[in-house]
């Protein structure tokens, strides 16, 4: 792991002069007034690892703060650059920044694919900590407590995955549902059993039922199997025979379509009842849903809020008094409102795409009955008008679904669209009537009964096969996906469950270092959960024997500092893995000498194996600490700034002898 | 990171890792899952398509 060896700024923030600094990977302290140019040393290491320095970026200066590093005294001309040297020579570099083309750029020397790696590994690690932002995790919300962990351990990742395996596993859900399956397939025996008289489950039984047939025409030939039977009928057919079966298997496909109707058209109501719900809710909270637009603004004023970027009570937005703890939680809710609309809208949108997907799918198999030949004729002129008729009453969910909801534009009642499917028993009966007929004309023509009867057992068959194939594979593939989310689920708990305990002892232990006896204990960081989602994270802990959430509830401002300093330090511990230095940039402003010296102890006994870097004011705190310090080998500095804003350090020595 | 707790993306490479372990579970849907995961498209919808696409392929004598 990384550690600082040595350390070079020259024109950043407010250093001008070049600053050298030789810790050789040891422990240091940097001690100064304010305005000395400490925080420029954190500014200057926050922007070599992070391309940026969090309070100073804005809209006024730059996303990433580039245009405020340049110390304003060092000439146009003269660059500006930090320089850092690890005890892994291979990742040091200097990284600079310039003027081009009245922009300003910044770059680093060392350029090779091993210091990429270890910055983009270092971009995601805990290693500053400012006064400013002591308090940030331990004030958020629940949802911004879950949110910052799951950027910390990319939770997000996770729960992008199981969204994404429980998707896949409802929409196997829904095809099989639609699928329609079991009543398809008994609706299909049933035509075989009106054709050979009894029912048919395997292939076998189809082969007997065949070769019975075809012994009583006096053919002697067996078939074998289902695909012989092709042969056969090939063999039996005449040229009169062929258009009349044809005709029958048309008439068979028709009817096989009108009996799937009820169910897609319930599947369209279904969706549709939904959309119009929806759109419905949407469209009755239609201001607010405008409104999504100010989402982004929203946001914009939080962040300024949190990183004070305009003056103390002051709305950032529009620069009226406020009182910025009211109007924080004020505008959190109204993002929070904004983002459950923004989200409605989404599933608005799914639902659509849904819906616009079955009515393809319908019209697709509407178009392949509408090409057939045999729809062409006079004769069946008034089922191919039928059909094109429900392909149009299809067009009236489509007008539906392509209304706009932010003009006010509103929806047709689903009563009003649904589709019946009652008018096509004529077009059945018409059908069956036609079959009926065919068979009757043929009435003494055993051989032509035979053929229709294998023919027609034959299609039905194979139907049956295929929709049991489709049944079966569906149902596989569901079960394979269930048993896939679930032990998703179970690791996804064991790991969160892993993490939070492990984050809550620590967050406990190193509480109790500092604040000992004080009947404030039992730290933990507990999941809040809605239908398997972890919506938020809440920290609970036992203030004298009850069980409390949140800290601000009962804890003084000193105790929350306190256990926003134990927070950061439990990040380092848990998540830290390629630096082993982290900075503290006076955060012990709040701590009074007691607390001052536990935390000294703390950063000794739980840390030393750290490079860790303290920036502080306290003199009188480097003062009582600095025998023990050097005992540890840690080094102790004091920064000055000159008349001209030349920064120099210097060896601390104790004023007090 | 430390070696107790785990970051997001080795909870979901563990995973994928482990998937063809869990019993009864169909291979080829696994391995869409995992090749999906690989090559950066685990979306609903890319998954979805693909196990549509087996369904499609899956040989008429598996029955």
């Amino acid at each position: 792991m990384t550690v600082i060896k040595s350390l070079f700024i020259k024109g950043l923030r407010g250093i001008k002069n070049e600053l050298t600094l030789l810790p050789g990977g040891n422990s240091f302290i940097i001690f100064g007034d304010n305005g000395s140019g400490k925080s420029s040393i954190t500014d200057t290491l926050e922007w070599f690892y992070k391309n940026r320095v969090s309070h100073l970026t804005g809209e006024e200066i730059g996303r990433i703060g580039q245009e405020a590093l340049k110390n304003t005294l060092l000439p146009h001309d003269e660059e500006s650059f930090t320089s850092i040297e690890f005890n892994d020579n291979s990742l040091d570099s200097q990284k600079k920044i310039y003027h081009k083309k009245n922009s300003i750029q910044s770059e680093y020397s060392n350029t090779t694919p091993q210091f990429l790696q270890y910055l983009e590994n270092s971009q995601k690690e805990n290693l500053i900590l400012r006064y400013r932002d002591l308090f940030d995790f331990i004030l958020a919300s629940k949802k911004e407590k879950l949110d910052t962990l799951s950027t910390i351990i990319g939770l997000s990742e996770v729960t992008y995955t199981r969204d994404t395996l429980r998707k896949v596993l409802g929409e196997l859900k829904k095809e099989y549902k639609m699928g329609n399956f079991d009543s398809r397939i008994s609706f299909q025996q049933s035509k075989i059993i009106g054709l050979l008289g009894r029912n048919i489950n395997s292939e076998t039984q189809l082969v007997e039922a065949v070769n019975e047939i075809i012994q009583s025409l006096g053919i002697k030939e067996k078939i074998k199997t289902a695909d012989g039977i092709d042969d056969l009928l090939a063999v039996l057919s005449k040229p009169d025979d062929y258009h009349l079966l044809e005709l029958q298997t048309f008439y068979n496909k028709i009817t096989d379509w009108i009996f799937n109707l009820p169910a897609a058209a319930d599947t369209l109501d279904q969706i549709y009842t939904n959309y119009y719900k929806h759109y419905q809710d949407l469209a009755n909270n239609i201001e607010k849903l405008n409104k999504i637009v100010l989402e982004n603004l929203l946001t914009e004023g939080i962040k300024a809020i949190k990183t004070r970027a305009v003056g103390s009570d002051l709305c950032p937005l529009c620069l009226q008094p406020k009182n910025l703890c009211e109007l924080l939680d004020e505008l959190e809710a109204r993002t929070q409102e904004l983002r459950e609309f923004k989200k409605e809208k989404i599933q608005l949108n799914e639902i659509k795409k849904n819906l616009e997907k079955e009515i393809k799918n319908l019209v697709q198999k509407i178009d392949i009955l509408l090409t057939d030949n045999n729809m062409m004729t006079e004769e069946n002129r008034m089922v191919k008008r039928r059909l094109e008729g429900f392909k149009n009453e299809l067009e009236k969910y489509s007008i539906q679904l392509n209304r706009d909801i932010s003009p006010g534009q509103h929806l047709l009642p689903p009563a009003e669209i649904r589709i019946s499917c009652e008018p096509f028993e004529d077009v059945r009966a018409f059908c069956l009537q036609k079959q009926e007929a065919a068979a009757k004309s043929k009435r003494n023509d055993f051989k032509y009964d035979a053929q229709r009867k294998i023919l027609l057992s034959l299609d039905t068959y194979r139907m049956i096969d295929r929709l049991k194939k489709e049944r079966d594979i569906l149902e596989n593939q569901q079960r394979s996906m269930e048993l896939i989310y679930t032990t998703f689920l179970k690791k996804q708990k064991e790991c969160i469950d892993a993490f939070l305990n492990y984050f809550s002892g620590y967050i406990d232990e190193f509480y109790q270092f500092l604040n000992p006896g004080e009947r404030v204990e039992k730290f933990a960081l507990v999941p809040l959960e809605r239908d398997e989602d972890l919506v938020g994270i809440t920290l609970e802990y036992t203030f004298h024997e009850n069980r409390e959430t949140p800290p601000q509830k009962y804890l003084s401002e000193s105790h929350l500092n306190c256990l926003g300093i134990v927070f950061f330090l439990t990040s380092v511990k848990a998540f830290n893995r390629w630096n082993r230095f982290f900075i503290l940039d006076d955060v012990m402003s709040q701590f009074d000498n007691e607390h001052a010296d536990r935390f000294t102890r703390l950063l000794f006994e739980k840390f030393p194996d750290y490079q860790v870097i303290v920036m502080s004011h306290e003199k009188k705190w480097v003062e009582r600490i600095l025998d023990e310090v050097k005992e540890k080998n840690w080094q102790t500095y004091i920064i000055e700034r000159d008349e001209e804003g030349n920064v120099s350090l210097k060896p601390f020595i104790n004023s007090a002898g | 990171m430390s070696i107790q707790i785990k970051s997001g993306k080795e909870i979901i490479d563990e995973f994928f890792d482990s998937i063809h372990r869990i019993p009864v579970v169909d291979p080829k849907i696994t391995a869409i899952l995992d090749q999906h995961h690989r090559n950066g498209k685990f979306t609903a919808t890319h998954l979805s398509n693909a196990l549509f696409k087996l369904r499609e392929e899956t040989p008429d004598d598996s029955h």
